[in-house]
């Protein structure tokens, strides 16, 4: 602290060189100047640092007492100071350099949309009349205030949140479910969409054509889209159901023995960022640092205008390698019961495996519990 | 005793009030920070400054301070840090001074 307050005052160092230079040290007690980094040449020459206005208040006494003194260095913010004042555009460019800078971290400079694919041109626009835009001044924001605003105005979000950080707003998004797409005729009836034995039904609108415990084959039509009125009449209605099924299907599939596998070296490295992004990466021709790492697995994100941030980078490279039996089956299993979980629960499975010249061939059976029937239009 | 000579009222606070009688008495203090740094206080000037040997006023007697590349770190109205490899540090009394 005191080096600092040193420093912002402005201190000389200045040689003494005199028969008894401890003169000058008692002088400078006596006088109230604080000395420090008090050096001994040799027997007539010392040196030593004071601050500047204690030199000024002292120099006239040391003169007086006829001390031979050089002055070697003049050092601090005084200095800085007389050397800015011939240069007055840097003498005051750099106050209103900073000025600006502190002015512009109170502005939005970087809207930022953090799910992918959704910054469509109806969510910029939307964006924008709601005032979040580069440029818009970040206090005068009401993040909540634009949250229900953007979500009257674009109902295809089930969730929106505005955060401000810094000069960044970041939106954060949630699409609503779009339901299950219905034909757009005003009735059709429910098919099933594979064959299966029915475990569990209940009409919900329309006319029943099959019963519990019925085996039905892909587009049997399990509900007719119509319902008849006591006097006999016909109207006709969505068809809908609730309908579980069990069902079986057996799957061949096969994989490559040898699979390229990616690997790469990772590396941290600083830059400066502009509203959080690579100054090095304003330029749309310019590449990311290092041409090899091709890849950022991590960034560590910082809401200043003007920041120096740090990033992981990988470099890909890939190589080939032959996969066990064991891998094989697993990575093929595994594949195979993701698609099975659209049939519901499996209850049972059965899988028979063969290695062929290069490959791994699996032949996959399973028995599914679920909902069945998809509309059909008449 | 030599300081209830010099300083009898000082010395007899200090005494009933069981403090040291550096509060009541303009007398020099001394702090030795292993064998690296010394501080002082209330010194009254310094009398003798080589990278060997720094001597120090302290009013009624004089302190030796012996080692080897002695620097002085801070001097001030009343206080004085030096640095360096401490040797030894002496009192010269005024009877017993060279």
């Amino acid at each position: 602290m005191r080096r600092l307050w040193n420093a912002f005052a402005g201190w000389v160092e200045v040689c003494i060189r005199d028969p008894r230079p401890e003169r000058m040290l008692n002088l400078c007690a006596r006088r109230g100047a604080a000395v420090w980094g008090v050096e001994r040449d040799n027997e007539e020459t010392l040196r030593l640092c004071l601050r500047l206005r204690d030199w000024e208040n002292i120099y006239e006494a040391v003169r007086r007492m006829g001390l031979c003194t050089e002055v070697i260095g003049v050092h601090g913010f005084p200095v800085l100071r007389s050397r800015l004042e011939a240069r007055p555009v840097l003498l005051f460019g750099l106050p209103v350099c900073l000025a600006l800078l502190c002015a512009a971290s109170l502005f939005i400079w970087d809207v930022r949309v953090e799910v992918a694919g959704t910054a469509d041109v109806r969510l910029q626009s939307a964006l924008r009349e709601v005032g979040v835009h580069a440029g818009a001044y970040a206090k005068g924001i009401d993040a909540k205030e634009v949250q229900n605003e953007l979500l009257l105005r674009l109902p295809e979000y089930k969730w929106i949140a505005v955060n401000i950080r810094g000069s960044r707003a970041e939106i954060s998004l949630r699409a609503a479910d779009p339901g299950p797409e219905y034909p757009a005729a005003e009735s059709w009836d429910l098919v099933a969409d594979r064959d299966g034995i029915i475990t569990g039904f209940a009409v919900l609108s329309g006319t029943a054509e099959v019963k519990t415990g019925d085996t039905v084959h892909a587009g049997d039509v399990l509900v007719r889209g119509y319902e008849t009125a006591p006097d006999g009449t016909r109207r006709p209605v969505r068809a809908d159901a609730w309908c579980e099924a069990r069902s079986w299907a057996t799957w061949p599939a096969q994989t490559s023995l040898s699979v390229e596998e990616v690997t790469g070296t990772e590396i941290h490295r600083g830059f400066w960022a502009v509203s959080g992004k690579n100054a090095q990466k304003i330029w749309p021709w310019s590449r990311i640092w290092q041409g090899e790492y091709d890849t950022i697995i991590k960034r560590e994100e910082s809401s200043l205008t003007l920041a120096v941030m740090e990033e992981t980078v990988l470099r890909r490279t890939t190589r080939r390698r032959d996969l066990s039996e064991a891998e094989a089956e697993a990575l093929l299993l595994s594949a195979l019961r993701r698609r099975a979980a659209a049939y519901g629960e499996i209850r049972t499975e059965q899988w028979q495996t063969e290695r062929l010249v290069g490959v791994f061939r699996t032949v996959y059976t399973f028995e599914a519990e679920g909902p069945l029937g998809i509309p059909s239009e008449k | 005793m030599d300081r209830e000579k010099k300083h009898p009222i000082a010395a007899a606070l200090a005494a009933a009030a069981d403090v040291p009688i550096t509060v009541f008495a303009d007398l020099p203090e001394v702090v030795l920070s292993g064998g690296r740094e010394i501080r002082i206080l209330r010194h009254h000037g310094v009398r003798e400054y080589t990278p060997e040997r720094i001597v120090i006023s302290g009013g009624e007697m004089e302190m030796e301070i012996r080692g080897q590349g002695l620097q002085i770190l801070c001097l001030g109205p009343d206080s004085l840090a030096a640095a360096g490899r401490i040797d030894g540090v002496t009192l010269l009394r005024q009877e017993v001074r060279p």
